[in-house]
């Protein structure tokens, strides 16, 4: 423990909110000695604790580095604001949690970055470590900033600021990474700085974003993206792992002393998903789907309760009914770990009877909320984003739910969904409708307060998706279409819950922005923009002021619509799926028409799966998808 | 020492009563973090630990008296209720090695028949470090308590959880003050308080009554630590924590404990 910051945090937790996120000392913390190792590693989240430590990634990344001799991982979040002035009035640079080590003398700084909107915290954590912001102000003194996570395959917003990303799976690549860090500094650190990007960049998922440039028309649309020297990828592919059950996951991962937003042990039963929503950024950065085998699902339950001593435990991925035991690993789970109080659930639940039944058997004690997401209020609106949820699910479902005994539902829709109109909106209010029939049918009850939740989030056509193409709806427009919401929905039984379109406006165009926007963010920043995925800490006018000081309009790149044929910001970045495929998507979803999930019917040639060694859809303990004949995707 | 026999209960239960410090590093741990903390330790280590009945099954495990986010203690007192026979120093051992830093089980033995816990509970014993931040350099403590012992009542306000102001004499419930230490213009007194459910002393009401009585005199309290919980005989102060005989060395406060500031 560094004892002159420990000195001044003595004075300083009796005077912030929540002290217990800048403790450290949690159970199964690892502390090691920083000069025994060779790469010092600093493992950082731009927002607070709770929010970080539910960050399974990390978690994964933690456990990665630790598990080596050489190197150590220490973890940092973004302090709150309050605690934040009081470090800045005394002084005290950002540190880590484990040993209080100031982070600037870490070697390495990773971010993970959860969202869009907490970019300006990448920044100010920056300038509160003392760090210089921009990647070509760094010394060789200064540790290397680098960054992961499902965002950073569209973070050209960030690329004056970070030094590397690392796309796609972090647990093969962040060993080669140290890896190279090591030869670099045992032969003397050649080249400097630049020297070892230079030989990073040849690690597969590996993006130095300062090795490319960027050129502009008159219009600000982008003309060309290339590699401005040798030995540098013209495009960039996102690490895959293989094979999960290769994988040694953590099994002793940190028990946080207060809660937390995911107050429970994530097993991961497998990672991607083809299911093929077509708005969803993590469905298609993430395939293949790749089940972990059920022993391994099982037997990593078991050691994390026993490392842990968590009360429950979630089996985890992007849509867990879809794993191909869940059943029969939940069931036996659940029956198991009864005994030592320990609940096994499901993070979300699809739109079915047979999930709402499966999420029964496990969960007979707390039936209190149940969630759902139909995502739209029609089924020509639910077809044209590939959902397929049906109003025979729908109404199978709730009429399962409400008879199992939950007596409350949430329904998420997102609104401002490409091809929108105002019978989808009409839709959503029928939906919510119904559900409070259902609910009297079934129970008999006609009670006077909320049954429904009708919570509706602003779509965002996230690059990488089918919907790239597309732009945000207008924010008046979004508006408006709040407002008809709120009286549509107004009935005794059910309550509305919107979020706010600016906050939205502000992430869309960071979502779809090029690295023209680093100096809107830094301008933001130094208007005291942070923490703008809290709405009560966005500083909307700041970032309207910072677009107009640089001279960029944030409805340019919120709303535009862009065609096929132009350069995207983050065209040089390769997710694996074709872009052939994704405008086949975008042109079938225009209209209305569906694509199976190719577990269940037949490739259908995204790209993923193809030419690249080893890396297919596996369903545990046996079963994959019928590819196509070699060549096929020339005559597709 | 209690006989075995005695304690176990007819369905084959008996109740344990631990000692439990919080040290430094724990301070800011919230009661109910503590809690928390302490049932994630219980699994860790597999204790055969009873469960309540009910829908929601929760670990019996019940504290004497919550203490104050920043606050550290040698003296929290812990009932856990564990199925079948358990010797007390087994439990306390096992669970130790499964706490995370900062807490420690530091005695155990078998909870006493009666009353529960943190219904026995009436008075608490403090260590507490006091800053007087004042002009006058020849500040007199002593005279000071002086005061506050001849005063018929002190009147203090608090608010209470509702967000209410309530005002209330603080002299009854004030048992015993002592100056155990000085140095420089922070002092340490030691400080018997009443605690529990028939009525509640903090430090914090303690150093403003002090105020009052030294007349608006500039006073912070800049660490607390509680050494003792007591229940009363008779009228007398009794250690609720004299049943137990198991001791863990290890875990005794060291002398630098109590009065660190
Ligand atoms: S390449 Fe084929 S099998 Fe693989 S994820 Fe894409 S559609 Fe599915």
């Amino acid at each position: 423990m560094n004892p002159d910051i420990s000195k001044v945090l003595d004075e300083i937790l009796p005077l912030v909110s929540k002290p217990a996120r800048y403790l450290g000392n949690e159970w199964n913390t690892v502390r090691k000695d920083h000069d025994k190792v060779q790469v010092r590693f600093a493992l950082a989240f731009p927002d607070v604790y709770e929010i970080g430590m539910s960050n399974l990634g990390l978690a994964i990344m933690y456990h990665e580095i630790n598990s080596r001799d050489d190197a150590l991982a220490e973890r940092v979040y973004a302090p709150w604001v309050d605690m934040e002035s009081e470090m800045r009035q005394r002084g005290v640079p950002l540190f880590s949690l484990e040993t209080r080590t100031p982070i600037k003398r870490f070697d390495i700084l990773g971010f993970g970055i959860p969202y869009e909107v907490s970019y300006t915290n990448i920044l100010n954590m920056l300038d509160l470590a003392g760090i210089p912001l921009r990647q070509s102000l760094r010394k060789g003194s200064d540790p290397f900033i680098i960054a992961g996570g499902g965002t950073a395959l569209n973070a050209e917003p960030l690329t004056d600021f970070i030094d590397f990303f690392v796309l796609g799976d972090g647990e093969e690549v962040i060993h080669e990474i140290i890896d190279c860090f090591k030869d670099w500094d045992n032969q003397g650190r050649p080249g400097g700085r630049v020297g070892f990007l230079e030989r990073a960049v040849s690690i597969t998922g590996v993006y130095v974003p300062s090795f490319y440039d960027v050129e502009y028309d008159v219009e600000g649309w982008i003309t060309s993206i290339a590699p401005n020297r040798s030995g540098v990828p013209a495009r960039v592919s996102r690490r895959i792992v293989a094979d999960l059950d290769r994988l040694t996951p953590p099994t002793s991962p940190i028990v946080p002393w207060t809660g937390i937003v995911f107050d429970r042990m994530m097993v991961e039963v497998f990672r991607g998903c083809s299911r093929g929503c077509r708005f969803c950024h993590a469905g298609f950065t993430s395939r293949p789907v790749r089940e972990r085998s059920p022993e391994k699902v099982k037997e990593l339950a078991r050691e994390l309760v026993r490392r842990t001593g968590h009360q429950e435990v979630s089996l985890v991925s992007l849509a867990t009914n879809d794993y191909s035991q869940v059943r029969d690993v939940l069931c036996e789970l659940a029956g198991e770990l009864e005994d030592q109080g320990v609940n096994v659930s499901l993070p979300s639940l699809r739109v079915d009877a047979y999930s709402i039944g499966l999420a029964n058997e496990v969960n007979k004690v707390r039936k209190s909320g149940l969630t759902l997401a139909p995502e739209a209020g029609t089924q020509r609106l639910r077809d044209v984003i590939n959902k397929g949820v049906t109003d025979e699910d729908y109404e199978r479902a709730l009429t399962a739910a409400f008879a199992a005994g939950w007596d409350s539902l949430k329904l998420y829709f997102m609104i401002g969904l490409p091809t929108e109109r105002d019978e989808d909106l009409h839709g959503i209010a029928e939906m919510a409708k119904r559900a409070v029939d259902i609910y009297h049918r079934v129970t008999g009850r006609n009670p006077r307060g909320h049954i429904v939740t009708v919570s509706t989030a602003c779509f965002i056509p996230k690059p990488h998706t089918p919907f790239q193409w597309e732009g945000q709806v207008p924010l008046e427009e979004l508006e408006r279409r709040q407002r008809l919401l709120r009286l549509l929905l107004r009935h005794r039984n059910i309550q509305y819950r919107w979020n706010d379109t600016k906050g939205s406006f502000i992430e869309a165009a960071l979502s779809r922005g090029d690295r023209r926007l680093g100096d809107v963010l830094h301008s933001a920043w130094q208007k005291g923009c942070k923490f703008d995925a809290w709405s009560d800490q966005l500083k909307y006018d700041a970032w309207l002021a910072a677009f107009k000081d640089v001279g960029l309009d944030p409805g340019w790149y919120a709303n535009r619509r862009v065609d096929y044929n132009r350069v995207l910001p983050w065209d040089h970045i390769d997710t694996g799926i074709r872009k052939e495929f994704l405008i086949d998507e975008h042109m079938v979803a225009m209209r209305a028409g569906l694509r199976d999930d190719c577990r269940w019917d037949r490739c259908h040639i995204c790209g993923v799966c193809i030419d690249r060694p080893g890396v297919r859809t596996r369903i545990k303990p046996h079963g994959s998808v019928k590819m196509p004949k070699p060549g096929a995707r020339d005559e597709k | 020492m209690t006989n075995q026999q005695q304690v176990v209960n007819k369905i084959g239960r008996q109740t344990i009563l631990l000692k439990l410090n919080k040290g430094p590093e724990a301070r800011f741990i919230s009661h109910l973090d503590l809690m928390r903390a302490l049932e994630r330790a219980v699994r860790r280590a597999d204790l055969p630990i009873a469960y309540s009945e009910g829908f929601n099954p929760h670990m019996k495990i019940s504290f004497a008296s919550a203490l104050a986010l920043g606050a550290t203690s040698e003296g929290e007192l812990v009932e856990v209720v564990v199925t079948g026979s358990f010797e007390p120093e087994a439990l306390m051992n096992r669970l130790n090695e499964h706490l995370p830093l900062g807490i420690q089980i530091s005695a155990a033995g078998y909870s006493p028949e009666g009353k529960s816990l943190a219904d026995s509970v009436e008075w608490a014993e403090y260590i507490l470090g006091i800053e007087y931040g004042g002009a006058d350099s020849e500040f007199n403590w002593a005279s000071l308590l002086d005061g506050f012992w001849k005063a018929d009542e002190v009147m203090i306000e608090r608010t209470n959880r509702e967000g209410r102001k309530q005002v209330f004499n603080l002299k009854p419930l004030i048992r015993d003050l002592k100056i155990t230490g000085q140095k420089g213009s922070l002092v340490v007194l030691k400080a018997l308080m009443k605690a529990g459910s028939r009525g509640n002393a903090r430090p914090e009401d303690l150093v403003k009554g002090l105020a009052l009585i030294g007349e608006a005199a500039s006073l912070t309290l800049r660490s607390i630590h509680r050494v003792r919980l007591f229940g009363d005989e008779n009228g007398r102060p009794t250690p609720l924590d004299q049943g137990l005989h198991t001791i863990n060395e290890k875990a005794l406060p060291g002398n630098d404990q109590g009065d660190e500031a």
